[in-house]
């Protein structure tokens, strides 16, 4: 294996350990206001590496658990739109016709309505969402580009060999789908997946920044950054430590998601 | 840290800059006239609109306060008693009538639209009209209830006809309402004010006088030099909107802008150590509050489970370090609130009691009401009904959610479970307007005048016309507010102010936690004298800016055609 | 050649009704989120006074807010063909109005980033493209990844708190300063420049590396190809050969420019958010708190539209730069 791949690899999974191991790594209570003694807005210091808050909580923590936040909620949101997108898109690739057209048309109005715009709508509707609604929202307007995928690797596979055969020795229609084809989807299910969540983690940081996501006292990333920012911005410790969180995280998936695409892609073969 | 000067781009901007011919202000470099200045002040929001009954929040109220008159304006006692300390503005003079049942107030002669036009007594009229007609939608509405009408026996007199008698009726006449140019509301379909040119473009007789709204950038003052006042001593205000507090903060840092409130704890400290910025305190007329629901949620005719009982509600008090909050969220910005009114409209606050700081009497208390602790449950019980509040708090501000956090802790304390619940503030409202909440954390904007206590707290509040969401009543207290409200003796409405406070401070239907002093940033170049409690604005066409204090920006535009 | 023509009339067709079938699902589906919001413009400010439930009755029955929902959508619709998008209760102004101030200053924005993102990068991949594999192209791509993967929101933070609370090279917010007036023509296009300057680059950034990207291996693809090695094979001139190969690479960039589009829209709600540009994305995310319905609707229509036409251009330049698609 390239070290391409195993390095952000082994970065993601490092990640993960932190993020959940966060509660037993941070130094202070990561979202409690303290009540006395912490001095708020203190510049980064040995025991706070990180700095504090304007209300007086160490950044530190905040960032250790707000990877637990983050990476969750990328996560979870990501594997709802890789299923939704894997069932659309098989679905509408393996019937085909009518069906297929008909499904490639919604697919393609929905892809057209901006997803930010969707979340604004729906997240100033319901005002300050739980956890579980910002990953449902996340997953069900992040499915499309999965189901196109599919839907293309499904359709090149329909008419391969081995499903012709299968239908010849008269294997149902449903299970030649599920045993024999999906599995031959997975690469490109896994490519789009880890840069899915490279996607969702800049997006949820942008909606909790907004101020439409996680909501306090539970921190994102990009929660942290808002609150840092909203009053003053002269703390730089509280912006770039977060967002450092933010970009580490998202090139560590972007380039795992490059090291897989070219690993499991097919070789171009030479004319 | 922060650069107090905008460094341009190297050469290439430089040789750009000089081919477009960019060096050309011709402004002299020495401006020794007492008058002149351009103050650049950051809005906290854009104006939706600039027409005075329809005018919402500060940001509106100062331009609209700044370019309109009242007839006449309160004093600095902030009296709203009779016509004592009122001084004379559009009105220059005015007549009781011999059973106070009307007043006719005598115009400025000398008074000119910004347009040109003469000021009559039908101007007076036609605004009074616009203020109180449905249709139109002005919130000062309710404020103008007792006025019966307007009269104008001749040009220069307008005569105001009460319903009533009462102590406040001058002030009633005269605070709330900006007289408004008739000429140029001619025909104009009430139901659509909002789109009548004037909204945008306002024309009145103040000392600045309206120039431009660029939408979403800035709003621009100049002085109107005609004016039977005197013309404001700035040449050029600009009002621009900077939504982002972050932004709004570093503009005043750097010199983009002249003057920013409010402050908050944070870049008040900064400000303290920036020379080129000078902090600025005016009291404003605002408290917050741990509001508590005293009827039932589910069921308003029944008191709240838990906190109906007054035992509780005064423990509940009791158990909380009011100073050690103000202290902790708003540090030398707020001081702790006594009741609900701030204390620059109480007379006699000194001789107010407020409930004390006691943990051990509280614990007691609630023992005595019946509330328990279990050895299983640090959370006090009576009947089954656990000691536990829901507290309400808009997700817009830090700092009530900061105090309720600090609540939170003190109160588990006494063994009361407190659950914190962040809402938008359009949902916080909702429910708190259909009573479906425990407590929320808010607070009130008042006027002079104290009409504010009748307007939330009184019996008569409750229900869908007004705002005693929490459903306190007391008779006690309605009475005194009544006669504090009506009493011709100042004496005797002393009192009744006092006795009311007393009584709602007592009955605890909220912990009275800050009135906030709200900090403003302003340029050290600029003298602006006192800033009042009625708003920063309302000295705006008295701010000078010395003459060898002044910069580039003041003396910008000089060369050009005023 | 009647035949390849009217496929392609047919295909243009298609599309447009496309265009309109998204603009009127955003629209429903925006409207009928949006009236089921808790709260609604007439209720209280957070500490003000109250208005009578009777006069915020009235308020609400001039507005229409008290019909059942479908007749105020058929209502909506109605106003829509003719052009009235409704009336902004935070502006107290027609949307039309405000829309037409705040969405020309995007479409600035959106156009100069564009722009800049789509000349950078094309330059920038094609040069990486040609060069696979070098340490020139690995440091680039490495530096495009981080670009790549930069929140535009935190880059903007980062922009205004160097440049401009730091260093104080640049205006915190806004278009122009608020003395503009006063100014002389050519220190007022600097002035323009100096606001427009950090939310461009910020914007700009991301968009060039995202095309840098797609760009380089695109060009990698064509480089590759087998018309392009036998020219090269042939002996024929770098540049010929290179251009050559950088045409066969524009086909999947243009579809590329048709998904950077919705993606370039947001990044912009951000910028503008970060430096208080007042263009539509900030605008929108105002409205959205104080619960401007007709606005944020119009808002998403707006957006949505773009997004339809972006892709429409992308597919009209697919077109013409590869003929092989033409007369599919």
């Amino acid at each position: 294996m390239s070290p391409r791949l195993v390095i952000p690899l082994a970065s993601l999974v490092a990640l993960a350990a932190v993020a959940v191991a966060a509660p037993w790594l941070s130094p202070f209570p990561p979202n409690e206001i303290p009540a006395e003694g912490i001095i708020a807005s203190l510049a980064p210091t040995l025991s706070h590496p990180f700095g504090t808050d304007s209300a007086g909580r160490d950044v530190l923590s905040r960032v250790l658990n707000g990877a637990r936040v983050s990476l969750g909620v990328a996560l979870l949101s990501v594997l709802l739109a890789s299923t939704v997108g894997t069932l659309y898109g098989a679905a509408s690739g393996w019937i085909g016709g009518i069906i297929d057209a008909a499904c490639m048309r919604v697919l393609d109005v929905l892809m057209s309505i901006p997803r930010l715009l969707v979340l604004l709508c729906v997240a100033a509707l319901w005002g300050a969402l739980p956890l579980t609604g910002i990953v449902l929202l996340l997953g069900l307007t992040g499915w499309y580009d999965v189901a196109r995928l599919v839907r293309a690797d499904v359709q090149g596979l329909r008419s391969r060999e081995f499903v012709l055969a299968a239908r010849a020795t008269g294997v149902r229609e449903a299970r030649i789908l599920w045993q024999h084809v999906l599995p031959h989807v997975l690469p490109t299910l896994a490519v789009t997946a880890t840069l899915g969540v490279a996607q969702t983690i800049a997006f949820e940081a942008g909606l909790s920044y907004l101020g439409l996501g996680v909501q306090p006292p539970q921190a994102s990333w990009g929660s942290i950054l808002s609150d840092g920012t909203a009053l003053g911005i002269g703390r730089w410790w509280v912006t770039v430590f977060p967002g450092l969180a933010i970009v580490g995280a998202v090139l560590v998936c972007n380039a795992l998601g490059d090291a897989l695409r070219e690993a499991l892609a097919p070789r171009q073969v030479a004319a | 840290m922060i650069a107090q000067r905008r460094v341009f781009f190297p050469v290439l901007l430089t040789i750009v800059c000089t081919l477009l011919g960019c060096g050309g202000d011709t402004a002299p470099s020495d401006d020794q006239r007492a008058e002149g200045g351009t103050v650049v002040i950051a809005l906290a929001a854009e104006p939706a609109t600039l027409l005075p009954p329809l005018v919402g929040s500060d940001h509106e109220q100062a331009i609209v306060e700044v370019v309109y008159d009242r007839l006449a304006d309160i004093g600095p006692a902030l009296g709203t008693v009779g016509d004592a300390g009122f001084t004379p503005r559009l009105a220059s003079a005015w007549q009781w009538a011999a059973d106070s049942m009307s007043i006719a107030f005598t115009l400025q002669p000398s008074a000119r639209w910004h347009d040109g036009a003469i000021v009559t007594s039908a101007d007076v009229r036609r605004s009074f009209a616009l203020y109180t007609d449905p249709r139109a939608e002005s919130r000062n509405a309710q404020l103008l209830a007792n006025i019966d009408s307007v009269s104008t026996p001749d040009p220069q007199t307008a005569t105001f006809w009460f319903k009533r008698r009462s102590p406040q009726q001058f002030y009633d006449a005269v605070h709330h309402l900006f007289v408004m140019p008739a000429h140029l509301l001619v025909n104009v379909d009430l139901a659509q004010l909002a789109t009548v040119p004037l909204a945008r473009s306002p024309v009145g007789t103040g000392r600045f006088a309206f120039v431009g709204w660029t939408s979403g950038q800035r709003i621009e003052l100049r002085s109107d030099t005609s004016n039977y006042r005197g013309r404001a001593m700035l040449d050029r205000v600009y009002f621009v909107p900077t939504p982002d507090f972050g932004a709004a903060t570093v503009k005043l840092f750097t010199g983009e802008a002249d003057f920013f409130t409010p402050l908050n704890r944070e870049s008040l400290e900064q400000a303290l150590r920036t020379p080129s910025v000078r902090v600025w305190s005016y009291p404003a007329l605002r408290y917050l509050h741990l509001a508590f629901n005293l009827r039932d949620p589910a069921n308003r005719a029944r008191p709240h489970p838990v906190l109906g009982d007054v035992a509780v509600r005064r423990a509940l008090s009791m158990a909380t370090n009011r100073e050690r909050v103000v202290r902790t969220v708003f540090d030398s910005i707020g001081s702790v609130a006594i009741g609900p009114a701030p204390r620059a409209l109480l007379p006699d606050e000194s001789l107010l009691r407020p409930i004390p700081y006691d943990v051990d009497g509280a614990r007691a208390l609630l023992d005595s009401a019946g509330w328990v602790l279990s050895p299983t449950d640090s959370v006090r019980s009576r009947g089954g009904v656990r000691l536990r509040i829901e507290v309400l708090v808009p997700s817009v501000s830090l700092n009530r959610d900061r105090m309720a956090v600090l609540l939170q802790d003190q109160l588990r304390m006494v063994g009361a479970e407190v659950v914190l619940q962040r809402l938008e503030p359009n949902a916080l409202v909702k429910r708190t307007s259909k009573g479906e909440f425990d407590s929320w954390m808010g607070g009130w904007n008042t006027s002079p005048g104290l009409v504010g206590l009748r307007q939330v707290w009184s019996t008569r509040a409750i229900g869908g016309e007004g705002d005693n969401t929490g459903g306190y009543s007391s008779s006690t207290f309605d009475a005194n507010v009544d006669t504090a409200l009506t009493a011709f003796d100042p004496i005797v409405a002393r009192r009744a102010v006092n006795r009311a406070m007393q009584t709602i401070i007592d009955d605890a239907p909220a912990i009275w936690l800050v009135e906030e002093v709200s900090p403003s940033g302003m340029s050290s170049r600029i003298d602006p004298g006192v800033l009042p409690s009625t708003g920063w604005w309302h000295g705006l066409p008295d701010w000078r800016i010395p003459p060898s204090r002044r910069n580039d920006r003041d003396r910008a535009g000089l060369g050009t055609a005023n | 050649m009647a035949q390849p023509r009217q496929t392609l009339l047919s295909r243009v067709v298609g599309r447009l009704l496309q265009a309109v079938l998204v603009v009127w699902a955003a629209t429903t589906a925006a409207f009928v989120l949006l009236r089921a919001a808790p709260g609604d413009p007439y209720t209280t400010s957070l500490d003000g006074f109250s208005v009578p439930d009777s006069t915020r009755a009235l308020w609400r029955a001039q507005r229409g807010l008290d019909q059942p929902l479908p007749t105020q959508y058929v209502l909506w619709l109605r106003n829509a063909a003719r052009g009235n998008l409704g009336y902004s209760t935070m502006y107290k102004r027609p949307v039309f109005d405000v829309l037409r101030e705040v969405l020309p200053r995007t479409l600035l924005l959106m156009g100069l980033a564009l722009g800049t993102s789509i000349l950078c990068g094309m330059a920038i991949g094609a040069w990486q493209g040609t060069r696979a594999d070098t340490t020139g192209d690995q440091w680039v791509s490495t530096f495009s990844m981080i670009a790549y993967s930069l929140p535009e929101f935190w880059l903007a933070l980062l922009m205004l708190q160097l440049f401009v609370q730091s260093l104080g090279w640049f205006p915190a917010t806004g278009i122009v300063d608020a003395t503009y007036d006063l100014m002389s023509p050519g220190r007022q296009l600097l002035d323009r420049l100096e606001h427009l300057a950090l939310p461009w680059f910020t914007l700009s950034l991301v968009g060039t590396a995202w095309f840098a990207r797609f760009q380089r291996s695109s060009m990698i693809d064509a480089w590759r190809q087998p018309h392009v090695r036998t020219a090269r094979a042939k002996g024929l001139a770098g540049r010929g050969v290179r251009r050559h190969a950088w045409r066969t690479s524009l086909v999947p960039v243009i579809t590329l420019f048709g998904l950077l589009f919705p993606a370039l829209l947001g990044g912009a709600v951000f910028v503008e958010r970060v430096f208080s540009w007042p263009g539509m994305g900030y605008t929108t995310i105002l409205a959205v708190g104080a619960r401007d319905y007709e606005l944020v609707t119009a808002a998403v229509i707006v957006g949505s539209t773009m997004t339809a036409l972006g892709s429409l251009i992308a597919d009209g330049l697919q077109q013409l730069a590869d003929p092989r698609t033409r007369a599919s």
